[in-house]
């Protein structure tokens, strides 16, 4: 994963959206998949990584427990949100760029 | 027809014992438990109705295995339909021996290139601690097996004799398992290069 003002990978991107709402590791796989459209699938050891190097950063936090299980649930933070803005406009710049250039290109969705 | 069967088999990476495990749901055999690492027990399915992963539980930025970890793909694997077959508990390379219907679709549990990483890190983080175990073994049989051979032949002493020939046969069989031990590194070496190419390119 990169630094705090780099690129996102898709996964880090899908797990903070997800985090919007507290959810345990199982329901964030499920959301993303739900959110992409069955596109991305995490594996549980991406998770496990992505969540621990999330909470390192300060971008997400333990919430609780849920569950018979007492299973950990985590949420977003202030600075996970301020993360997730930067990405929004990495990518609005991305492709307000693509679209000016290759605009003739294009196929046309409307 | 025979619905239960026991195959000894010895892998020295994880990679292949995954590939076995496989081979064996493909051909109507899941995976139900594993006895001594080297001892696998089948039982009669569908052809293809499994598919078997085998994951570390080692956390590569701890160094080690830990609960949390174990915690967290016990619960991820059976919340997402899998069944886990076996749990080793070694602190220098716990796995998770897991299966899960094809019908349910892809079974992957690393999904993305960072985490792969980490994953073939921990197999071969595996490899060197019994690589270092198995080398010293080697060294000690050997020097014990050539003092023994010197004071032998100082006191033309035959019981001491054949305790040096048990010494470098013990030191030969150890030299064996360094050498099956070893060569997986590099292999996990090239995988890490190439998957950190990857993701140079992907960055």
């Amino acid at each position: 994963m990169n630094e705090s003002k780099g690129a996102l990978t898709e996964a880090v991107y899908y797990i903070l959206i997800s985090l919007y709402q507290p959810l345990h590791g199982y329901g964030v796989i499920q959301n993303v998949e739900k959110l992409s459209g069955g596109r991305v699938k995490l594996g549980a050891g991406t998770l496990y990584g992505a969540i621990n190097t999330l909470l390192g950063r300060g971008w997400i936090v333990e919430y609780g427990q849920s569950g018979e299980r007492g299973k950990k649930e985590y949420i977003i933070t202030d600075s996970g949100k301020q993360a997730v803005a930067w990405e929004i406009a990495r990518l609005q710049e991305l492709l307000d760029n693509g679209r000016q250039i290759c605009q003739a290109d294009l196929p046309d969705h409307s | 027809m025979k619905n239960k069967k026991i195959e000894p088999k010895l892998y020295t990476m994880i990679d292949n014992e995954e590939i076995y495990l496989n081979q064996m749901c493909e051909k109507g055999w899941k995976p139900v438990e594993i006895f001594l690492g080297i001892f696998f027990c089948f039982e009669r399915c569908e052809p293809g109705e499994y598919i078997a992963r085998v994951t570390t539980t080692m956390d590569t930025e701890k160094g080690r295995s830990t609960k949390e970890k174990r915690r967290f793909l016990t619960e991820y694997l059976t919340d997402s339909g899998a069944e886990i077959v076996h749990e080793t508990n070694i602190d220098a390379g716990s796995r998770i021996y897991a299966i899960r219907p094809a019908s349910l679709g892809a079974f992957e549990i690393n999904t993305d290139t960072d985490s792969l990483i980490a994953d073939y890190q921990a197999r071969r983080k595996f490899h060197i601690i019994w690589t270092v175990i198995a080398g010293v073994l080697f060294l000690m049989g050997m020097t014990f097996g050539l003092l023994f051979m010197r004071e032998a032949m100082e006191l033309g002493d035959s019981d001491i004799m054949r305790s040096a020939y048990i010494e470098f046969a013990s030191a030969a069989l150890l030299l064996v398992c360094f050498i099956a031990v070893v060569i997986p590194i590099g292999k996990y070496n090239r995988k890490i290069r190439e998957l950190r190419e990857k993701r140079e390119f992907e960055e």
